[in-house]
């Protein structure tokens, strides 16, 4: 639609490629296939769908979204709607290594923003972007469930806990 | 049944519909935004918050089924207290923008801030905006503006559950949400414009409507879409003569709270040169301007001393009811017309859903059926198609009731075999159709808003519709042209005498056996619509 | 001083405690299977049991609330989304030891009957306990514990894990569901209650991991056992989080009512620096505070509730002298703000106004109507909104405006913290865009 772009700068970075196939791989498409026998509706394995998706692409993108919509007869809309909803999809590519840093009260009183500080002046980024050699993205993320650990930082799937600026600086090298 | 006191006030209503609608048994309107007759109920916008007694909190009325004997309290201090508070939360993030929106004076949201509302705000903040999405076109027909929308859903539901495209969700979340559609899938549904109506906010407005007309400026006529045979009850929004839209008015039987956007747009038709005057082809071959009585002389020239084998009239499926038994009784009954005929375009189907079924529009004018009940093509020599594809040749006089009878009459071949018939007499509004050209005497007709009288939709429904408007220049309805033309060649006929609509039903039903049963109502209720026999 | 116990956690500290060989051969659900269905729920309906998850509903009549012969099949949710801040004990269940959740919740769905499928409905962010809950699973599997005709009793009953991607609010009851179908985790307007009309149109049962992790052990030991721990109407093991401020945070495995003063300073050592006790939150982010004065009370349901706040899911935070207490209300209205589904308008608007208040007062921009204009925004959000998220946020809100007015003014007229107190945050960091 004409309308909704190029011009409109709200529709500009999620108008999907057309011309960009995407399709699972082989073995995903099999894990795909097992999930459907799990539910009852189609729809349900929207969650799990996404979750797969992202692990093969990293993001949700647009193009993915269409192609996530197509396997279980979904409008883009309710795709895109589920996607938004929730915080572990991401709506745009992250780094190899998501720095997720919890700043919830028992993160917080235990210094969680220092180590969230310390991030990104290091890392010289703002909360939320990606360094430039596209390894690491930081974020702020609400409770992981791991207050008697706290501070505690999840990169990518696993957990770091008990964690302060000094363990952290000293895990970043390992991270490559 | 169940035995509810509302406000004080006890009252009988069915058991188990919601707090809502059991109110308006007892008069007491529940304000609410998200909560809609015809669409599930989500009991997100928490402004139907009402008290109801042994109930420790408040509760959703659109959410609380009734029970015998429940004391529901609409209106006190706790409830008003909420209410306020829903209405402050609403606001504070609404760009109160209302002397620039187009829903402003038709608007629940400036209504219910009015009724229920603070003079002043507390909102210290800043207000959130969404960049980007504040002129949004999301479909061919429809404009979204995000920061007037107050989140309550209908649109999406109206997408998910009436036309079932689900163009339109929900994203983001928290006070981030904002409703959309995914970028490169618009809402471009034969209903889209929909949502316009049901958004109880200016977030949504018609490309069409946008920026002509402060609704307050409108007048309003109640009447019936004649864009296809489904009958879809509208208001018409004019001024001056002109149309501005129409808007769907709620009848549960036909369209219940619908306009799909072929009908609801179908009055831009309207927005052209109108013939005005009628006009009679002189000696020299030249279709002049004339008077009507001139007009009426031709026509009287035309029928006088010719045997009704060699007349034909094609009626018109856009005629109303009463036109089209004037038309009958005019020509086949006085005239002894041997051919009278009506057809219809196909067209769809268009679907439509009334509050429990689905209905399909098929044909591309409002009232063939109706047309037909009243006798037209009952008897006829000829068929339209015969005429259309055949020729018109050895007929004497061909009238034709209506140029916008199909649009095949637009066809070169079609009008060329039409103009066999020695003398052509054509109603025609549209100054642009290529009929005009060609008749030997052109009317001044009118369109469907300027007249009164009733359609027959495709359930059998008799439906009223309302001038809206007088005719413009000296164009009169088909009923008052047929008039006149009785009058002068039959001046005998009782039939002719009067023009007033009301009575000539009374005599029709009389007449029409499918008619027999139709009551006429003017009560203004609102349905107008005599109910099916 | 009451000594901890080792009930439900009993298998934790076993070296290889996630593996069925280490659990054992489910003895409590071969007893459960060959008792009669609806006797299971009685026996859970004496045992007291009450629900872990924070609203504290007696789970035998959860059950018993589901219609016998509904058209469609019934399902057995379990709860794993375990978000609340402050709440981090069904993680170390899950990881642990699934076997114990896997065995009630085959208990429990042979007592609601006629259900084919259990779904447990785990955090996304939980990837390591997914991974467990799936290897568990396969090893029940495997077993004959799970597929169909267990035990040789013609019972069919399988699971499924089903990991959520980050959302708070699908901790509630009908947000889960929603999300269990594939949709925005929006909670549903009530009624129908999920026992009538839950996921996929069927009757569903919804029970937090440490409550069905107690179904087995009642079972196994009977219902006096079970309420041998703790008081009547607050019966069996708990499981307490402690968190924040003090020197020995963790979960503690206690019979129900242990003291709270006792928890803080003799199980989990004080107060980190031994610095003074400033407000404790007793059952999560939504409890309402409580001052160190009021802490002598013990830890159940009925007693934290007539001490004016919940005890909810048990995750006890502990801020001392040296927190800044509009900072750390702040933080938690961010959360709430952050986690709103945006569906329903006191919520959407109120929790994020909140925050915006709270934030501006940290700045130093406060206005002298804000405590007030907090408490009453805070009036017209309770009870409002759709689910109970509305209510959760208002909690720590107006029990600190009550408790700490004097610290509220202070930000106002001195434009700064009060003397002595942190704020934690940098004022300057930008805000991520999700």
């Amino acid at each position: 639609m004409a309308d909704l772009h190029p011009d409109n700068p709200y529709a500009k970075d999620r108008f999907p490629d057309r011309a960009k196939q995407v399709e699972f791989p082989p073995e995903h498409k099999a894990r795909f296939e097992h999930l459907l026998t799990r539910y009852p509706t189609k729809e349900a394995c929207l969650l799990p769908t996404l979750h797969l998706a992202q692990e093969v692409w990293g993001w949700i993108s647009p193009e993915v979204v269409h192609y996530v919509g197509s396997l279980l007869d979904l409008s883009p809309a309710q795709v895109f709607g589920v996607v938004s909803f929730y915080n572990m999809y991401n709506q745009k590519p992250v780094g190899k290594y998501h720095l997720q840093v919890c700043t919830n009260l028992s993160c917080m009183v235990s210094n969680a923003y220092d180590i969230y500080d310390h991030l990104c002046d290091r890392l010289k980024i703002n909360p939320g972007e990606t360094t430039k050699d596209g390894l690491y993205t930081v974020v702020e993320v609400e409770c992981l469930g791991s207050c008697g650990t706290a501070p505690v930082v999840q990169i990518n799937n696993d957990y770091h806990e008990n964690m302060d600026v000094a363990k952290m600086d000293a895990l970043l090298p390992t991270l490559k | 049944m169940a035995k509810v006191t509302i406000d004080g006030v006890e009252v009988d209503v069915q058991d188990g519909i919601n707090v809502i609608e059991a109110a308006k048994a007892a008069d007491v309107h529940v304000p609410h935004f998200c909560y809609h007759p015809s669409l599930t109920v989500v009991g997100q916008c928490r402004m139907c918050l009402v008290e109801v007694e042994g109930m420790p909190k408040l509760q959703a009325g659109c959410a609380t089924p009734v029970k015998d004997g429940m004391k529901i309290h609409v209106y006190n201090d706790k409830v008003d207290k909420a209410r306020k508070g829903q209405m402050e939360f609403l606001l504070i993030n609404h760009p109160l923008d209302c002397p620039i929106c187009d829903k402003a004076g038709e608007c629940p949201l400036q209504d219910y801030s009015f009724n229920y509302g603070s003079v002043e705000s507390r909102y210290g903040e800043y207000k959130r905006t969404y960049p980007g999405m504040d002129r949004t076109a999301i479909g061919p027909h429809v404009v979204q503006n995000m920061n007037r929308c107050i989140h309550c859903t209908r649109c999406i539901r109206f997408t998910q559950e009436i036309t079932e495209t689900k163009e339109l969700g929900f994203f983001k979340r928290g006070a981030a949400t904002e409703v959309g559609v995914f970028p490169d899938t618009p809402l471009d549904n034969w209903m889209s414009a929909c949502v316009t109506d049901i958004c109880p906010t200016g977030a949504l407005t018609t490309r069409e409507f946008r920026f002509e007309s402060r609704v307050w400026n409108l007048d309003s006529a109640e009447s019936v879409c004649n864009g296809c045979d489904v009958g879809c009850n509208i208001f018409v929004g004019h001024r001056n003569g002109q149309v501005f839209r129409y808007r769907p008015r709620v009848n549960p039987d036909v369209n219940d709270h619908w306009l799909c956007d072929y009908g609801r747009f179908s009055h831009e038709r309207y927005e052209t040169d109108r013939v005005v005057v009628p006009k009679v082809r002189n000696e020299d071959d030249y279709l002049g301007i004339s008077t009507w009585i001139e007009a009426l002389d031709a026509i009287a020239v035309a029928f006088n001393g010719t045997s009704g084998e060699k007349i034909a009239v094609i009626a018109s499926a856009n005629m109303t009811n009463e036109e089209a038994w004037l038309a009958k009784k005019l020509f086949a009954d006085n005239a002894g017309a041997a051919t009278l005929d009506v057809m219809v375009d196909a067209i769809g189907p268009i679907k439509m859903k009334t509050r429990t079924e689905w209905i399909l529009g098929t044909q591309g004018a409002p009232n063939f059926r109706g047309v037909q009940n009243v006798g037209v093509g009952a008897k006829t020599t000829k068929t339209v198609e015969q005429l259309m594809t055949e020729g018109a040749a050895g007929i004497d006089v061909l009238y034709i009731c209506d140029a916008g009878f199909s649009d095949r009459a637009k066809d070169p071949q079609v009008i060329a075999n039409l103009r066999q018939a020695k003398t052509l007499i054509v109603h025609s509004w549209d100054v642009n159709h290529p009929l005009n050209e060609v008749a030997d005497v052109l009317l001044p007709a009118t369109v469907h808003v300027e007249k009164e009288g009733t359609f027959t939709n495709l359930q059998g429904r008799v439906q009223r519709i309302h001038q809206a408007y007088p005719p413009k220049g000296q164009a009169v309805t088909d009923v008052e042209i047929f008039r006149r033309i009785g009058v002068k060649l039959y001046p005998a006929a009782a039939e002719f005498r009067s023009a007033d609509v009301e009575e000539m039903f009374e005599t029709m039903r009389g007449d029409v056996p499918a008619l027999a049963n139709v009551v006429w109502s003017d009560d203004g209720s609102g349905a107008v619509a005599s109910q099916p026999a | 001083m009451t000594e901890p116990i080792k009930v439900l956690t009993a298998n934790i500290d076993k070296p290889n405690s996630a593996s069925i060989e280490t659990y054992g051969d489910y003895a409590a659900a071969r007893k459960a299977l060959a008792m009669k269905p609806e006797d299971v729920v009685t026996l859970v309906k004496d045992s007291e049991l009450r629900g872990r998850g924070g609203a504290g509903f007696p789970t035998g009549m959860k059950w018993s609330f589901v219609p016998k012969n509904a058209p469609k099949p019934t399902y057995l949710l379990c709860n794993a989304d375990e978000s609340e801040p402050g709440t981090f004990k069904d993680r170390v269940l899950i990881e642990q030891d699934p076997h114990l959740l896997l065995e009630g919740m085959l208990i429990a769905a042979y007592a609601i009957g006629s259900c084919p499928m259990g779904y447990i409905y785990i955090r996304g962010e939980f990837y390591f306990g997914a991974t467990v809950l799936d290897k568990a699973l396969e090893e029940a599997r495997a077993k004959g514990f799970l597929g169909k005709n267990i035990f040789g009793t013609g019972f069919d009953f399988d699971m499924t894990v089903h990991r959520g991607a980050g959302a708070y609010i699908c901790g509630e009851e009908t947000g889960l569901i929603e999300s269990v179908e594939g949709h925005r985790g929006q909670p549903r307007v009530k009624p129908p209650f999920p026992a009538v009309v839950g996921v996929f149109g069927g009757p569903t049962v919804v029970n937090n991991v440490e409550t069905l992790a107690c179904v087995p052990l009642i079972v196994k030991n009977g219902a006096e056992w079970f309420k041998g721990f703790g008081t009547p109407k607050n019966t069996g093991p708990k499981l307490y989080c402690v968190s924040g401020n003090v020197k020995k945070p963790g979960v503690y495995e206690f019979p129900m009512g242990i003291n709270l003063k006792e928890l803080i300073y003799d199980h989990c050592g004080g107060i980190t620096g031994d610095r003074k006790l400033k407000a404790v939150i007793p059952g999560g982010a939504s409890a309402p505070m409580l001052l160190p004065d009021e802490i002598d009370l013990p830890l159940n349901f009925d007693a934290v509730m007539k001490a004016g706040s919940m005890l909810g899911s048990a995750g006890i935070i502990v801020l001392d002298e040296s927190v800044c207490i509009v900072d750390a209300v702040w933080r938690l209205a961010k959360f709430f703000a952050h986690e709103s589904c945006g569906q329903c308008t006191p919520c959407r608007e109120g929790t994020n106004w909140l925050e915006s208040i709270l934030d501006r007062l940290e700045r130093g921009e406060g206005r002298p109507q804000d405590a007030d204009l907090l408490l009453d925004m805070s009036d017209n959000i309770g009870g409002k909104s759709l689910c109970a998220l509305g209510d959760a946020a208002i909690g720590p809100v107006i029990s600190s405006v009550r408790k700490f007015r004097d610290e509220y003014v202070y930000h106002v007229t001195h434009k700064s913290c009060l003397p002595g107190t942190r704020r934690y945050r940098r004022l300057d960091m930008p805000v991520a865009a999700h």
